[in-house]
């Protein structure tokens, strides 16, 4: 397989990882997703990573350096902002590296030591912030379900 | 004292859900959750937050792919950096003040065509002197400056980069001073630049990259546009837009003079050189995003 047919055999997958990390009150993708992704991948283009594995690893590593460059708990540019007390608000609140993380292996199934490759981070380091981003997820999560719902409704 | 720490701890917790430890120690953790109804609770939590994660985002992975991603790859992206660039072959231009700026040599320019072209710039620079020393001078200073230069520079062949880096040094320090068009859309500049004559889209502004307008300059292949942009880190980038010469080379090109980086593409006709102070990676990822931006629908763009 060429080196640009392996970059493209894995867009897929991390689209949905870039937009899950980037812009989670979106459950498609959008144009900022497909912005990051395109850059991501034009980045590992140009550094050339000969194995297969290792341009995945690349192009996952390449969409959370440049998700860094913006403000961690804003979602992108005019991405939708989600329901407050959502599941994608809870994601959102958290810290980039402790969502990466979380998002690598619950949802891209990566094992520990690929995920830990991707983050730049040890296997050690990379449990404990998985361990946290679960523990404070969880907990957003509870706090919106314990407090009573709040119905908006336009007053003329 | 926390009952689920002393059973099981969360990290061990998290190895087991995610399948990461061996399997003797898998079968201490069962044995310490049929013990410890907390840590079993947290562990279906965090188990229900995988599911949620993947039901949630996992038809992302399903949508087709968009042409413009597909596009932005499949079409071949040339890279190739060119320290000191310009063509070998390239004529010279009339001699003027520029000219005695630091140079885009050609690569692997001898120091003996460096000495010629000194030497021309110095002659051009005498040149000047004469006229300023007749009186004339007062017309190199005023306003039209660098517009009078870059006509003087404008001659046949002489380059899209260097084209770009010309026009970047004459109006990118000044800021918003000689723009036509002050405007942070593009589309409003686009629409000006083709009322003005010059055929061509202008991209939307990438992340780190504020469009502040769009002034038009003569070209080698007639009216070309230099749109403005500040950055935060890098100072003025400008990206100069104009016709396509035959023969354009797909993807981004990257080329450098010994302070600007201009990474150069062409896209439906229309070449487009990306100048600024920044890395070569920022330079290429900008060029890339707006590249990306003109192969979007008009549409997305907001055009």
């Amino acid at each position: 397989m060429q080196f640009r047919d392996r970059i493209v055999a894995t867009l897929p997958d991390l689209r949905r990882f870039a937009g899950a990390l980037i812009a989670p009150g979106h459950v498609q993708s959008c144009g900022l997703v497909d912005d990051l992704v395109a850059r991501a991948a034009a980045s590992v283009l140009r550094e050339r990573h000969e194995s297969g594995t290792a341009v995945r690893l690349a192009l996952y590593s390449a969409v959370i350096r440049l998700s860094q460059n913006r403000d961690s708990r804003q979602p992108a540019g005019m991405a939708t902002l989600p329901p407050p007390g959502s599941f994608a608000d809870g994601l959102l609140s958290l810290q980039i590296q402790h969502r990466a993380a979380l998002l690598l292996v619950s949802l891209e199934q990566f094992s520990y030591e690929d995920a830990a490759v991707v983050l730049g981070v040890s296997r050690t380091f990379l449990v404990a912030k998985l361990s946290t981003a679960r523990q404070m997820l969880a907990r957003r999560l509870e706090a919106s379900n314990e407090r009573p719902a709040t119905h908006l409704r336009l007053v003329k | 004292m926390n009952q689920v720490r002393v059973g099981v701890s969360d990290i061990e917790l998290c190895a087991y859900l995610d399948s990461e430890l061996p399997a003797d120690r898998r079968a201490d953790i069962e044995a310490s959750l049929a013990r410890h109804p907390e840590s079993r609770a947290k562990l279906d939590a965090w188990r229900r937050q995988g599911h949620q994660l993947r039901a949630t985002f996992g038809r992302i992975a399903q949508e087709p792919l968009p042409r413009q991603l597909t596009a932005s790859l499949v079409e071949p992206v040339k890279i190739s950096f060119v320290p000191q660039a310009a063509p070998k072959s390239t004529p010279l231009p009339q001699p003027t003040l520029r000219a005695a700026e630091p140079a885009l040599r050609a690569p692997g320019a001898t120091p003996r065509n460096v000495w010629r072209n000194v030497g021309l710039a110095l002659l051009g620079f005498s040149a000047v002197a004469g006229i300023a020393a007749s009186g004339l001078l007062r017309t190199i200073h005023s306003p039209s400056e660098p517009q009078a230069l870059l006509a003087a520079t404008s001659v046949p062949g002489f380059g899209l980069t260097r084209h770009a880096a010309e026009a970047h040094a004459a109006f990118a320090p000044q800021g918003g001073r000689w723009l036509d068009v002050r405007s942070a859309d593009a589309a409003v500049l686009t629409t000006f630049a083709v009322q003005a004559g010059l055929d061509a889209r202008l991209p939307a502004p990438p992340a780190g990259l504020r469009l502040l307008g769009l002034r038009m300059t003569p070209g080698d292949g007639g009216l070309a546009g230099l749109a403005l942009f500040e950055s935060d880190k890098s100072g003025p980038v400008s990206l100069y837009v104009t016709r396509a010469p035959r023969g354009a080379v797909p993807g981004i090109v990257l080329r450098e003079t010994s302070s600007l980086t201009i990474a150069t593409f062409t896209l439906d006709g229309t070449a487009y050189a990306l100048t600024g102070a920044a890395s070569r990676d920022q330079m290429v990822d900008w060029a890339s995003a707006l590249r990306m931006s003109l192969l979007q629908p008009r549409s997305l763009r907001g055009s």
